[in-house]
């Protein structure tokens, strides 16, 4: 091994502890195992992380948990399960719980993905790749970190298959270099499958180029069409489940959607001015190396991509959100192109040509302005607390598997997915008709409620050998949102505290709490500082005739 | 077989290196936590790409084929522990047994490559 190697060595293992330590130090505390879920900020990432639960706890992913879809037991495991899986597997392997586990993996990948990229850029310019990393320091900045605590994880691992397709494509030359395309591919397919459309349309353009620049020969089609068929056949099912059954619960509508509506989505503007105007030069630059017929799929990928992020407008809805994630990553090439273009013509002066240690003392610095400009830390515990956990917990452990459980106004249980660890059929009270019923000071015995729970996939289960019916699309919207008899619930949940402005309603909460345990049959068999657990012993009596 | 020796030393310095940078990192951990965790991302992310990506290792370096073996073990153990999980296998076997076989496998088409 060659000092140069040593030095690049060295260089990437500082950028993976870098990454490592922006990413997930300070947001976990510093710790890798909690007590309770950790730094989950919206109920899109309880939603993953009960699932990889519901799964841990089967054994196997062919059915949903019937806590997840609103209490029907026949729905099949409809999600990509790339995530889940190797969330649980690594969860055993580590000896961690899942909901520590799974959230790691997910900064895992996402660090590879930088390094992966790394290689990708270095195919084209080594001194260009080291000096396009500190740009990728951004995937940990606001807004694109919220991916992270907010849940998007398939999307952020899909982002490591992509980019690992593009390094498979780069590295065509090697001998059934097709397989390693192919199993990408089906990664894709496996952890976000709407990726893999972008995947394809990068494959198209770059293919399209070759052609125009007459590039293209015949064995690399052949590749593609090999990878094409094999990752066809491993994800098979994969693509059965999204076809029949995304495909019909959401089926595609053309739509412009200029603004990701209740998520901070990433816009080119969040790069700030300077690294905006940056990259651009830089894609003026790698305009020239296309024009003298270098098509090499890290440039063409870092167009591609940066485009189709912009398909919002044109059809893709919140997916090119989703994929803007990974701009820092996809753009980087661009912004080292400026800085290698820097150096070179720096070179012509000083007549010291930039080597690899000159390009990683500056990537160093360059590192260090993002971060100080860009980087701050997120020090949260999230949306979970300790009280909360340990009565969901409580409820898992004492309950019959088939109790109801019945969630009166709780400040956090908006992100309705966090309810779902209670393992339990679950409902929540209809917010505005609780504030109606305080205004009022009125309790009434039928109140507006909610199952909360998965509905996107339209709550499939299975007809026939390939065909699915859809619970969401054959019940009546009564059964998911209507009125219920409030006294006709096994067991209800009453928080005790919340935030200032919430102070009346918990007061409500237990005003309805003392009538029901003025009933013999009603007990409070839970509580902690923040939450009361009661039981009702004959669901369906009067409760609030005492 | 020396090129191999030598990368396994490679790779007993990487996760030495490893521990200590999570050490940093999660300074409020436990050491065995952290082992532990290290352990598991080189048996779960690194092992099973790593030894496939091995039949490329004259024309891929080192640090690539760790880098690019971390996406080919998620897909190659993932994807598996899916079905198995389909077909009956509780998933609390599949990450000893996943990457063992995957290891295996690897192991096999380089010799029978070498052979040939």
């Amino acid at each position: 091994m060659d000092a140069k190697l040593d030095f690049e060595k060295i260089f990437l293992f500082l950028v993976f502890f870098l990454l490592l330590w922006l990413g997930l130090g300070p947001l976990w505390d510093h710790r890798i195992k909690h007590d309770f879920p950790y730094g989950y900020m919206a109920s899109d990432t309880f939603q993953h992380q009960i699932r990889a639960e519901s799964i841990k706890d089967a054994g196997n992913y062919r059915q949903e948990a019937f806590y997840i879809i609103k209490g029907f037991h026949d729905v099949i495991g409809y999600y990509p399960p790339l995530i889940y899986h190797i969330g649980i597997i690594f969860s055993y392997l580590a000896g961690l719980e899942v909901y520590d586990g799974a959230y790691f993996v997910i900064f895992l990948l996402a660090i590879f993905a930088v390094l992966l990229m790394y290689y990708v850029i270095k195919h084209f310019h080594q001194i260009t790749a080291i000096l396009a990393m500190p740009l990728t320091i951004l995937i940990f900045t606001f807004p694109i970190y919220i991916a992270f605590t907010w849940g998007h994880w398939p999307a952020i691992a899909a982002g490591l298959f992509v980019i690992a397709s593009i390094w498979a494509i780069q590295r065509f030359e090697l001998n059934k270099a097709y397989i390693l395309l192919a199993v990408f591919f089906s990664g894709v397919i496996y952890t976000h499958t709407s990726e893999a459309i972008f995947v394809f349309l990068f494959i198209f353009v770059y293919l399209l180029l070759k052609f125009v620049f007459k590039k293209l020969e015949w064995t690399e089609v052949k590749h593609f069409l090999f990878a094409g068929i094999l990752a066809f056949i491993i994800s098979l099912y994969s693509l059965l489940i999204f076809i029949r059954v995304w495909g019909v619960a959401q089926p595609y509508k053309f739509s412009s959607y200029p603004v990701w509506e209740g998520t901070p989505g990433f816009y080119f503007s969040n790069f700030g001015i300077i690294l905006q105007i940056i990259i651009l030069i830089g894609m003026i630059l790698a305009l020239f190396v296309i024009a003298k017929k270098n098509i090499n799929a890290a440039i063409i990928a870092g167009f591609v991509l940066f485009a189709l992020g912009f398909t919002n407008y044109f059809g893709f809805s919140f997916r090119a959100f989703q994929l803007r994630f990974f701009w820092p990553l996809y753009l980087a090439v661009f912004f080292g192109l400026v800085f290698y273009k820097l150096g070179y013509e720096l070179s012509k002066y000083t007549g010291k040509k930039l080597n690899t240690v000159a390009a990683i003392i500056v990537s160093i610095l360059l590192f260090s302005a993002i971060i100080y400009f860009h980087y701050k830390p997120l020090v949260s515990e999230g949306l979970m607390n300790q009280y909360h956990w340990n009565a969901f917990k409580w409820i898992e452990a004492n309950t019959p598997k088939d109790a109801k459980i019945y969630f009166f106004y709780g400040d956090i249980y908006g992100q309705d997915a966090l309810l779902r660890n209670v393992k339990r059929e679950h409902y929540l009270i209809n917010y505005q008709e609780y504030f109606e019923s305080i205004r009022n000071q009125s309790i009434r015995r039928s109140y507006k409620m909610k199952i909360p729970g998965d509905s996107g996939a339209g709550i499939p289960y299975k007809k026939g050998a390939f065909s699915y019916g859809f619970h969401s699309l054959e019940e009546p919207q009564e059964f998911f949102y209507g009125y219920r008899d409030i006294c006709s619930f096994d067991y209800y949940v009453f928080d005790k505290i919340g935030s200032q402005q919430s102070m009346p309603i918990i007061q409500f909460n237990n005003i309805i709490k003392n009538i029901y345990l003025r009933n013999i049959w009603m007990k409070e068999v839970y509580s902690n500082e923040v939450t009361s657990i009661v039981r009702n012993e004959k669901p369906r009596e009067n409760c609030l005739a005492a | 077989m020396q090129k191999m020796k030598n990368e396994g030393l490679w790779l007993l310095i990487l996760l030495v290196l490893s521990i200590i940078a999570f050490k940093i990192v999660f300074y409020k951990e436990s050491f065995l936590v952290v082992v532990r965790v290290t352990w598991s991302i080189l048996w779960l992310f690194v092992l099973p790409g790593f030894t496939v990506m091995y039949y490329w290792h004259d024309k891929l370096e080192f640090a690539e084929r760790i880098v690019a073996g971390v996406a080919l073990s998620t897909a190659l153990v993932a994807i598996p522990s899916y079905y198995l999980g389909l077909l009956g296998l509780n998933i609390k076997y599949h990450g000893i047994l996943l990457p063992l076989a995957i290891i295996i496998i690897g192991i096999v088409i380089l010799f029978w490559c070498k052979k040939e």
